[in-house]
């Protein structure tokens, strides 16, 4: 049974089309990144399975229908959004307490939950704070040990990471590892696609409203990805010298850029076609694309 | 049914007011005692209606008047603060039926209704003679006010998109309709076209219900009464549990 199940998802708001026709699956204790522009639909299709949002298609979520079985859907989840959206009345601990109790669960199992998060998220001294009355990095902390709190099975984050300082970020990235090691199921969508490089599993890269690329990270690296071989010369290399269709090949200065997948295979060639051309060589470099220039390049944003 | 949830978001509810007593259980208690102060002094403690002391009169009208403002401010004010500040997309991620979540916004309603009935029953019976006539009118009449009007409160919430907007039912609907609604009179002292059109005012009925109950007297048909509340309140209520389902003015 996979944890998340969306088919045909489609989603209107007046004239704009948000989603159009998205179909996917989330196996359980994947960290599935989604990423994509603003306003590409990772929002809408967070808020659709959490059930804020009224839509077309299918959303399952550990085989209960989001709208039928919207409780057990909701039991199911914990959901930490983009915007704050604590309770203002309540103190940092009644806002963990009060959401257990939420869930149906009993006052003393509710207080030992509360007990354990507010001290794996180093909220404990705060928590008779209010939660407005917090810094950024623990609003954010607060945020996702709300969503914990009824040990959901799917850990939802909506963009965790948003605003806080590097040092933070790196601890939000230990904790949600922990998590996804204990079992729990993360989406996360985030506009830092080296947060997405360092933690998931999967990766669902989606521009429009259209998912343009899905699979195991290893897999879209593999497939997508391009390499770079550099190499300076004492002089310029004739552009004949080095032709192949499937290569996109910059010569300025004697330095030359061949940029293809898997240009490690022929980079010995290239070597030397080189050296046997009498061109002495100064420096070689092989680098891999990163996602975030592949994204870039998926989602047009890169000519 | 969540029990543990829906007991949980009530006392959620009656903490909100709580923690916010000075705007919400004494301001009408305090007018209450300015009012009974204000109407000894003008038409002092001997005039009577319907064989009854004025002030006695008027208890019942002020009481019911405190429950049906609290009551509406009460779900008003913690539906559209809570969209205001996106806690209610917090809430609407929570296992709780749609039933059980108007539910509890309505007891919250309830709760701050009783306590500020009470709240003025007791400051006020230091002045006046408090008479119970009919204890089952009492609750009744108080539980389909607190009802209708918390409903109509989430109803108002839902529908503003602004402080402006939630202040428009309150100004142009609700105090007018209060004030005409035999409060402070018997409606047998208005000309004969005011007082059939007084019959249109569902607030006259709860009112009328409401002052029978404590003084036994009354000014309509209790019959009538009965029925037209009952049914604007669970009709009120149902309409909620309704428009949350479909997420009316909430969801995309």
């Amino acid at each position: 049974m996979y944890a998340i199940e969306i088919k045909n998802l489609t989603k209107k708001y007046k004239e704009f089309e948000a989603l159009k026709n998205i179909s996917f699956k989330i196996e359980k204790g994947d960290f599935f990144g989604f990423i994509g522009p603003n306003g590409a639909g990772k929002t809408t299709t967070i808020n659709s399975i959490i059930g804020l949002v009224k839509y077309n298609g299918s959303i399952k979520a550990f085989g209960f229908d989001a709208v039928k079985n919207y409780r057990e859907t909701r039991e199911k989840i914990g959901l930490s959004p983009q915007e704050y959206n604590f309770d203002r009345f309540l103190t940092v601990e009644k806002c963990l307490s009060y959401t257990a109790g939420y869930f149906g669960i009993q006052k003393e199992d509710a207080e030992k939950r509360t007990y354990k998060l507010l001290k794996k998220f180093n909220l404990y001294s705060k928590r008779n704070n209010t939660p407005m009355e917090l810094s950024g990095g623990m609003k954010r902390r607060l945020m996702i040990a709300r969503a914990l709190i009824h040990k959901p099975e799917i850990l939802i984050l909506d963009e965790p990471t948003a605003g806080i300082d590097v040092q933070l970020r790196r601890e939000l990235w230990d904790l949600m590892k922990e998590i996804n090691n204990e079992g729990t199921t993360i989406i996360l969508t985030s506009h830092y696609i080296e947060e997405v490089e360092a933690l998931c599993k999967t990766i669902c890269v989606i521009n429009k409203g259209r998912i343009i690329e899905i699979g195991k990270k290893s897999k879209i690296m593999k497939d997508l990805s391009n390499q770079t071989l550099q190499i300076k010369t004492d002089k310029r290399i004739p552009n004949n010298l080095i032709d192949h269709k499937d290569l996109a090949i910059s010569n300025k200065n004697g330095i030359i850029r061949i940029t293809g997948k898997e240009i490690k295979k022929d980079a010995n060639n290239i070597i030397k076609k080189i050296e046997n051309a009498g061109i002495k060589i100064k420096e070689i470099d092989l680098k891999n694309e990163r996602l975030e220039e592949v994204f870039l390049r998926l989602t047009g944003e890169k000519k | 049914m969540n029990f543990i949830g829906l007991y949980y978001f009530t006392r959620r509810e009656i903490h909100r007011f709580m923690k916010v007593i000075n705007q919400s259980i004494f301001p009408p208690i305090v007018s209450s005692l300015i009012y009974i102060v204000i109407f000894s002094f003008i038409i002092g403690k001997n005039t009577t209606i319907q064989g009854v002391n004025y002030l006695e009169f008027i208890l019942p009208g002020l009481v019911m008047m405190a429950i049906i403002n609290n009551s509406f401010g009460n779900s008003a004010y913690s539906v559209f603060i809570s969209k205001f500040t996106k806690h209610l997309e917090h809430v609407l991620t929570m296992p709780l039926s749609y039933f059980e979540l108007s539910l509890a916004y309505v007891l919250g309603s309830i709760a701050r209704g009783l306590l500020t009935g009470i709240g003025i029953i007791i400051v006020l019976a230091f002045f006046i003679n408090i008479t119970i006539h009919n204890i089952f009118f009492v609750i009744i009449y108080f539980l389909m006010a607190a009802i209708l009007f918390g409903s109509l409160g989430i109803l108002t919430a839902l529908w503003s998109k602004t402080f402006d907007h939630l202040g428009v039912f309150n100004t142009f609907i609700l105090t007018p309709l209060t004030m005409l609604g035999g409060v402070f009179y018997s409606i047998k002292v208005l000309p004969e076209t005011f007082q059939k059109l007084t019959l249109f005012n569902p607030i006259f009925y709860l009112v009328d219900g409401f002052r029978y109950g404590m003084l036994g007297i009354h000014d309509g048909s209790i019959l009538i009464g009965l029925i037209v509340s009952l049914i604007l309140s669970i009709c009120s209520f149902f309409l909620i549990v309704y428009l949350m389902k479909k997420g009316w003015k909430v969801k995309q």
